[in-house]
């Protein structure tokens, strides 16, 4: 039960995220994540409309996190996940609300709010992996975007309603309101897909 | 269930491999994906999976290298060794009584291939060591990255064993191997001795040219690890000579010493228990395995010149006598169980639990302990009886400043009759460092409370016994030692 | 090493985990009321097998591991009272793989133990009995066993 998933479907899924056309030659500067939380506007919705062109440039080094924090680490993002579950529990309701609007509104008002916005940096991204009981693929999502989006495109994939799908991370549901940042996830983590029985 | 995991293992080792492999040669995209990965990871995940110890899932740091062929690292093997009797390999559960030398050629490898990673790991297990008081062997550094073995060819025991007891207490730089020998004499070896080296690694670079016509080898000297991670240094052929041929190593095996060669360079049906050309050491336990985490490594770096050294080998190995040494292969085996039962009903031979021979490696004594009278370390330093009456160059495995004029003693085990005693005294307060012996850092507090802990009594016994001092003159006399255990 | 081995290579386990593990699995390391991770005792979830009895039940299951990990393994609890002929009234596991002198060996991950665990409970162990119930149901009346087993997978329905 490695990585089930076969070459070529990993290249099918894949594909469109490593057009190296489109990838900048220069690498990214050193930045803290925290900094790169800026939407442009003009992103958001090219990344809205073309679904599955979900290219990629290379994510910002962290080469602020020193290699023996990981104990330190961990610890605090286990602290950090319970209370943005804390957090998400009251936004819940904005859950029903038209998806696309409040999506980049929420986005732009919460990374607005962090940092005056820097136009031409990227929000920075993270890879995720989606289990079901059949196989493993992997998807980018902006660290700070709700989980809505992406359990949406994958429903949408697999052909079924996203309201009889269970995702979950390290056995918790996972809440659409939430990000991979406020889950604490890190690149490659793996969310599960349970099928709701009824 | 555990048949099954053994086929699980390896298929998905395969599998990551196969997936690197393909890396390589086309498909940008897993590759660029990994990379990411990495960046974003940390530096230690730069390491391939097959150097991973399985017992720290960290990577490898001095490995050693087991009869079985499996590796882990010093301390992670010492750490999974039964102190009363036989020790089973951590990865496969086969039975070994030695606890073998540091494999220098794999430690100077990885140092060389993970300096980061290796130089973390090095920090890090210094630092432990540091707060233990017990030192694993120091290395001094190959400026040639040749095979290493030559280092044990140096007929002093100071040699590799640089840090001195009263510098131990010296900061970091203690563990930098660029840190020479403290005292003048061993700088003078050191030097000598990297003056040999120079000389030797030409003659090898020359043997494996005329061994081969084309110019693929220059090539594979230069080739560069990439490997899909990004390696950043490079592994040569000239670290990865058989000690014995000099030429690239094929189907390697590591003895009890750690040197490494050829199977069909060590092992011959004539001559049996394989005995190391460089330190003179015979290898206990029969015949070593493949080591075939080393073997993949060298077929996926080194294809050409492995495919050719296949070849030549083929050719000169009648099907005959490669047969033999596979069957002889198998044969690799621990010393007789019934050692220990006889011992614990009163019997000969002794065992002396909890002591190993520094020179051999034989976890726990078996026969006559000879004890070191002049070494100062508190771990000691002792031999069994086999190396006392035959020296070999292989020296203390903690470091011990044993110099050959050293005088010994030999010192009695503890009968069973005694354990059983000390196992009804009140512990509870024996457990600090009141001087331990060889191999005693095994001990924590939790092996005490676990005693009542059914099933592992033996193993927790020997524990109990590590955590005290077996200091000689008291062993013959019990009244002296349980007076001892009651204060 | 006074410490051991054991939180470093948990930290290890844990970072590969959350990378990759096969489905319905959960294995986390606990956290402690005030918010901090306790490495050495893990709460993980087994699922019960496609196509057995045990399908459909989510079994809560605690790793607790001692500072001699991975030297010695750790010992693994059901709830107390888990129906099985393999675990103890106290809910421990009885399982070669986890039994120093027996099939343990310091190789072995977290990843392993609990997929040998789901192994098991689909075929159990008659030679080692560790309850006496669960054995003699699953000795003298299949039918009864089955249906005991069908039970206790309602019981524990997945969390979510």
């Amino acid at each position: 039960m490695e990585r089930i998933m076969s070459f070529a479907d990993f290249l099918e899924d894949l594909d469109s995220l490593f057009d190296y056309r489109r990838v900048q030659p220069i690498p990214i500067l050193d930045e803290k994540l925290s900094e790169d939380g800026i939407v442009d506007g003009d992103r958001e919705v090219s990344q809205v409309t073309n679904d599955d062109e979900d290219w990629l440039l290379p994510p910002p080094k962290d080469s602020s996190e020193s290699p023996k924090q990981i104990d330190v680490d961990s610890t605090i993002k286990e602290l950090r996940l319970r209370k943005q579950e804390l957090k998400a529990f009251p936004t819940k309701q904005c859950l029903f609300q038209p998806k696309r609007e409040s999506d980049s509104v929420q986005a732009a008002l919460e990374s607005g709010a962090e940092e005056p916005s820097k136009p031409h940096h990227e929000r920075a991204k993270i890879v995720i992996s989606i289990q079901d009981k059949d196989e493993i693929k992997q998807y980018r999502v902006y660290k700070d975007e709700k989980f809505e989006r992406l359990f949406k495109r994958y429903a949408d994939k697999a052909k079924l309603q996203i309201e009889s799908l269970v995702f979950t991370f390290d056995g918790d549901k996972i809440n659409l309101t939430a990000t991979p940042d406020s889950l604490g996830m890190d690149d490659e983590d793996i969310i599960e897909v349970l099928a709701k029985k009824n | 269930m555990e048949k099954k995991d053994n086929n699980k293992i390896p298929s998905t080792e395969e599998s990551k491999m196969q997936s690197r492999c393909d890396n390589n040669k086309k498909t940008p995209s897993p590759k660029h994906l990994q990379q990411i990965e990495e960046d974003n990871v940390r530096e230690e995940k730069d390491f391939l999976d097959e150097f991973q110890c399985s017992v720290c899932l960290d990577l490898l740091y001095k490995p050693v290298v087991l009869a079985c062929g499996h590796l882990s690292c010093f301390w992670c093997v010492l750490h999974s060794m039964n102190m009363l009797q036989e020790s089973q390999c951590p990865i496969c559960r086969h039975l070994f009584n030695h606890f073998p030398s540091v494999c220098q050629l794999l430690h100077f490898l990885l140092k060389k291939m993970y300096p980061i990673a290796y130089r973390r790991r090095e920090r890090e297990v210094g630092e432990e060591e540091k707060k233990m008081g017990h030192f694993s062997p120091q290395f001094v550094h190959h400026p040639f990255g040749s095979h290493s073995g030559e280092e044990m060819d140096f007929p002093s025991n100071s040699l590799h064993v640089p840090i001195h007891p009263q510098n131990k207490l010296c900061s970091d730089g203690c563990f930098s191997e660029e840190k020479e020998p403290s005292s003048s004499g061993n700088f003078a070896k050191a030097i000598a001795h990297r003056e040999d080296n120079m000389k030797i690694v030409p003659s090898a670079l020359s043997s494996i040219s005329e061994g081969s016509t084309n110019a693929a080898i220059e090539n594979c000297n230069l080739i560069r690890t990439e490997f899909g991670h990004g390696i950043k240094t490079q592994a040569s052929v000239v670290d990865l000579l058989c000690a014995g041929c000099k030429k690239l190593l094929f189907r390697p095996v590591v003895l009890n010493c750690g040197h490494v060669y050829c199977e069909s360079c060590i092992i011959s049906p004539m001559q049996g228990i394989p005995r190391c050309q460089i330190c003179r050491s015979l290898h206990p336990n029969g015949i070593p395995s493949v080591c075939l985490v080393l073997e993949n490594f060298l077929e996926q770096q080194f294809s050409e010149i492995y495919a050719e050294r296949r070849q030549v080998l083929a050719k000169q190995t009648d099907c005959s006598s490669s047969a033999h040494t596979q069957q002889l292969g198998t044969q690799s085996s621990s010393v007789s169980t019934t050692v220990y039962p006889s011992w614990i009903f009163g019997n000969e031979p002794k065992v002396h639990i909890g002591v190993g021979c520094d020179s051999c490696g034989m976890i726990p004594i078996i026969g006559k302990r000879y004890k070191c009278k002049d070494c100062s370390e508190e771990i000691g330093f002792d031999v069994c009886e086999s190396c006392h009456d035959n020296p070999s160059e292989v020296s203390g495995r903690f470091n011990q400043q044993h110099k050959p004029e050293h005088n010994f003693e030999i010192v009695q085990p503890h009968c069973f009759g005694e354990f059983i005693q000390m196992l009804n005294l009140d512990h509870s307060d024996d457990s600090e460092d009141d001087g331990h012996d060889f191999l005693a850092p095994v001990l924590s507090d939790d092996a005490l409370q676990d005693g009542e802990d059914s099933s592992n009594d033996l193993s927790d016994v020997s524990a109990l016994v590590l955590s005290d001092d077996v200091a000689p003159d008291q062993e013959d006399d019990p009244n002296v030692k349980l007076t001892r255990y009651h204060q | 090493m006074s410490g051991g081995i054991a939180r470093g290579r948990l930290a290890e386990e844990r970072k590969s985990w959350r990378k990759n593990h096969p489905h319905g699995f959960v294995a986390k390391p606990e956290t402690q009321p005030d918010g901090t991770v306790n490495l050495m005792v893990w709460h993980c979830t087994i699922p019960g097998k496609l196509g057995t009895d045990w399908e459909g039940g989510y079994f809560p299951l605690t790793l607790n591991f001692s500072e001699d990990y991975p030297s010695k393994p750790p010992k693994c609890k059901f709830p107390q009272g888990f129906f099985h002929p393999n675990v103890y009234p106290s809910g421990t596991v009885c399982l070669s793989i986890l039994n120093e002198d027996s099939g343990w060996r310091p190789a072995i991950t977290v990843k392993q133990i609990l997929v040998g665990i789901q192994d098991l409970l689909d075929q159990p162990n008659p030679a080692d009995p560790a309850q006496t119930e669960g054995y003699h149901l699953f000795i003298q009346d299949a039918a009864e066993y089955k249906k005991r087993v069908r039970q206790q997978a309602k019981q524990y329905p997945p969390l979510v």
